[in-house]
């Protein structure tokens, strides 16, 4: 009897060791350890050094009628603006500080415009010995075998005068005389006294604007959006994102949200927001918000080589604060306009909101897309002039705003289409009184800030 | 050796091999039976941060480990069909405008939201019954419920929440729905009653679609809930009782497909205010955090 017993007790002490080595190596998980398993920061990019982060809105080299543009996404643009970076890096091996530069009948090599200012001074990769101060525009000029940066402040006043030494000379001089080319169109600068003879009437200008003298051949363009790796972006925003839970759109769009943030993934990019984060203070430094945007950019999908930072500054009201970061996209030169934009406010608490909407050029001819002739600068800006006076007395404004401030008169790609196809317009940008205005550069057809993607 | 003292020695080897295997197997989570969430002295800790911030705990606390998961849901759209074909069946006839559709009968305008909402107005309001403002709870309760039921209102799983009572009389019923024995209190059914008569009901019903149990982790405790509101509320200006603290289901409202729902500690203070408490994240809920 007591064998009997024995021989079932082995049976079953053999039965549970079995069930339980099979728990053990296929069982699940207890509950709590499922929320700790995954606890890494995830990025797509290391933010770029500050040297990369800020780029200039526009290179003019004075050609002998007239001036040559350069911008982003231009070849020229970005051996032009990496050798004069490369001189306000090094400092005094490259340059002497002059006072008095200007005297004598000096000629205007070349401009660069800021927009985002760049800063200079300590603890930062340019003219790191001078005092800090922020730099608007660079003029870099010639006198004899001399050649010297004078370089302008926010309020458009002259400042530090570098007079390069021989070596440097000899280089940035190569550099200037290489740009010259058959295929680049003139452009001239705006004047009071060229806009009252073309307009017959007196507008402000309140940036140095270039308008070319000849005319504009563009190509409509095939765009396609940014591809986004939707799960690498899930993780650079929700660390844990096992508490990041689905929303689906009935457009099919996809939100995460663990209640405190949310991202929301479209077609064309996507958009994160914190809104808990806004009562936050600003109070970093420019430069320091400077890294921080590409901080955020680096992180959250990466910096494309189009992408140029065109907008950093602080806002907000009474205690709270925080920063506005806008990039925009090039091709070859030319701005891609869109509606959403990519765009990210930012305080010391964090990332209160991220819309990143990139598109870049297919490569892909346009099914009729023949060239476009872009209409000449002069009849844009009258068009858009009657347009902007239109609205204003649509709007119901009696007394016509006597001083037009001319903002912007550009020309660009409007991103328009749908998820079928996406495609660049040639368009003439013009910016009156802060009111926007994209005119189809052939016809001139007015397309409103709605139409665009 | 015989095979009897064999038996013997594979008993006790097999014994030990279990011990190891039911050691490595449950030690982690050992005693999750008898184990509390809440000890003694956390409870105390929070009570006493309830006091110095003026709140005060009326509510009895669930101390044991809980787990739970997300909830997969949809508006309830089988129950608005068969609402609106019985509207239709009443004679009802149909418009639409920009974000709704509308359903006109000659005692109610039902208003079809986007993301599910619905509105029953009744223009001229339903007699309740006379004097309703003199009636308890208890009746008002049965009243709304035979209304509901009559009027095919009943969506499946309702249960009474709470009423409210203003003082120029109107009285507002709150309904949620039951999953089981858990409360999803994103579904929502209100009762409007003014001067004796149901001017409004506004329904957002969910459908349960699924639950995930991959995604099952053990919930944050009732106190640390608690804490966390008060962190967030900071100090109370009048005092303020903290009335009933649960565990259910919400999120905000989507015009979505379908959607998670989380897990959450619903704080109700003075019996009329909720605060809901994600129960992974110790975060306040909020309707929605993605910008128009």
């Amino acid at each position: 009897m007591i064998e009997k017993i024995k021989s079932i007790l082995l049976m079953l002490l053999v039965a549970l060791s079995l069930f339980m080595t099979y728990q053990l190596w296929y069982g699940q998980k207890p509950a709590q350890l499922i929320a700790e398993d995954v606890f890494e920061r995830v990025i797509a990019e290391q933010p770029r050094p500050l040297e990369e982060v800020l780029t200039p809105e526009k290179i003019v080299v004075n050609a002998e009628e007239g001036y040559y543009i350069f911008r982003q996404g231009d070849p020229d643009f970005i051996i032009l603006w990496e050798a004069v970076s490369q001189v306000l890096q090094e400092g005094s091996s490259s340059f002497m500080v002059e006072d008095n530069m200007v005297e004598g009948d000096f000629n205007n090599l070349l401009t660069l415009y800021f927009n985002p200012v760049l800063p200079v001074g300590a603890d930062l990769p340019w003219l790191s010995e001078a005092p800090d101060s922020t730099v608007r525009a660079i003029k870099i000029n010639s006198l004899e075998d001399k050649i010297w940066f004078e370089l302008f402040e926010r309020d458009n006043v002259s400042g530090l005068s570098l007079l390069l030494l021989p070596e440097i000379t000899e280089i940035i001089a190569g550099l200037i005389a290489d740009r010259g080319s058959e295929n680049l169109v003139n452009h001239a600068l705006l004047t009071d006294d060229l806009i009252l003879a073309v307009m017959e009437k007196n507008l402000n200008l309140t940036e140095p604007i270039y308008v070319p003298m000849e005319t504009v051949e563009m190509e409509r363009l095939v765009l396609k959006p940014e591809e986004i790796d939707s799960d690498l972006i899930l993780k650079t925003f929700f660390i844990d994102y096992n508490l990041a839970r689905i929303i689906e759109e009935k457009d099919g769009g996809l939100i995460y949200t663990d209640g405190d943030r949310g991202l929301r993934l479209s077609s064309t990019g996507f958009e994160y927001s914190a809104p808990r984060l806004e009562d936050g203070q600003a109070n970093a430094s420019y430069p320091d918000a400077m890294f921080n945007s590409s901080s955020v950019i680096g992180y959250h999908g990466g910096w494309p080589e189009s992408l140029r930072l065109v907008s950093l500054y602080l806002t907000g009201r009474g205690r709270t604060g925080y920063y506005i970061a806008e990039w925009q996209a090039y091709h070859q030169g030319y701005p891609l306009f869109t509606r959403q934009g990519t765009r990210a406010f930012f305080n010391d608490r964090g990332l209160i909101h991220f819309s990143r909407n990139a598109f870049t050029s297919s490569n892909l001819p346009l099914e009729n897309g023949e060239e476009v002739h872009a209409a000449v600068w002069s009849e844009a800006l009258r068009e858009a002039v009657n347009l902007y006076h239109t609205n204003e007395s649509q709007l119901g404004n009696e007394i016509q705003v006597v001083d037009l401030n001319i903002e912007a008169v550009d020309l660009g790609y409007a991103v328009v289409g749908s998820d079928a196809s996406y495609k660049g317009e040639p368009v003439w940008f013009i910016q009156i009184n802060g009111e926007k205005f994209f005119l189809k550069a052939d016809n001139l057809e007015p397309l409103s800030e709605e139409e665009l993607i | 050796m015989n095979l009897g003292r064999a038996k013997s020695i594979l008993i006790i080897a097999f014994a030990g091999l279990n011990l190891f295997l039911g050691y490595h197997l449950f030690w982690p989570d050992f005693g999750r039976l008898t184990k509390v969430a809440v000890t003694a002295e956390e409870l105390r800790a929070t009570e006493a941060l309830l006091e110095d911030n003026n709140y005060f705990l009326d509510a009895a606390l669930d101390r044991s480990v809980r787990a739970s998961d997300f909830l997969t849901v949809s508006p309830a759209l089988d129950f608005q069909g068969r609402l609106l074909q019985y509207f239709i069946e009443k004679g009802a006839w149909v418009s639409d405008s920009e974000n709704t559709t509308n359903f006109q009968t000659e005692r109610e305008t039902i208003i079809i939201h986007s993301n599910g909402l619905m509105r029953v107005v009744y223009n001229p309001g339903v007699l309740l019954a006379e004097n309703a403002i003199n009636l308890d709870e208890r009746e008002l309760r049965a009243l709304i419920k035979a209304f509901l039921e009559n009027e095919k209102l009943m969506p499946e799983g309702i249960t009474f929440d709470y009423m409210e009572r203003s003082e120029e009389g109107r009285m507002i019923f709150h309904h949620y729905q039951l999953l089981g024995n858990i409360p999803i209190y994103a579904s929502q059914l209100k009762v409007v009653v003014e001067s004796d008569h149901i001017e409004l009901i506004e329904i957002f019903w969910l459908e349960p679609v699924e639950r995930i149990p991959a995604r099952e982790m053990e919930v944050i405790s009732a106190t640390q809930a608690l804490n966390n509101l008060v962190h967030e509320l900071g100090p109370s200006f009048d005092q303020q009782g903290i009335d009933q603290v649960e565990l259910g289901y919400f999120s905000g409202e989507y015009d979505a497909e379908k959607w998670e729902v989380p897990p959450v500690w619903r704080v109700t203070l003075d019996g009329k205010k909720h605060y809901y408490i994600n129960a992974f994240t110790g975060n306040i809920e909020q309707d929605s955090v993605i910008l128009d």
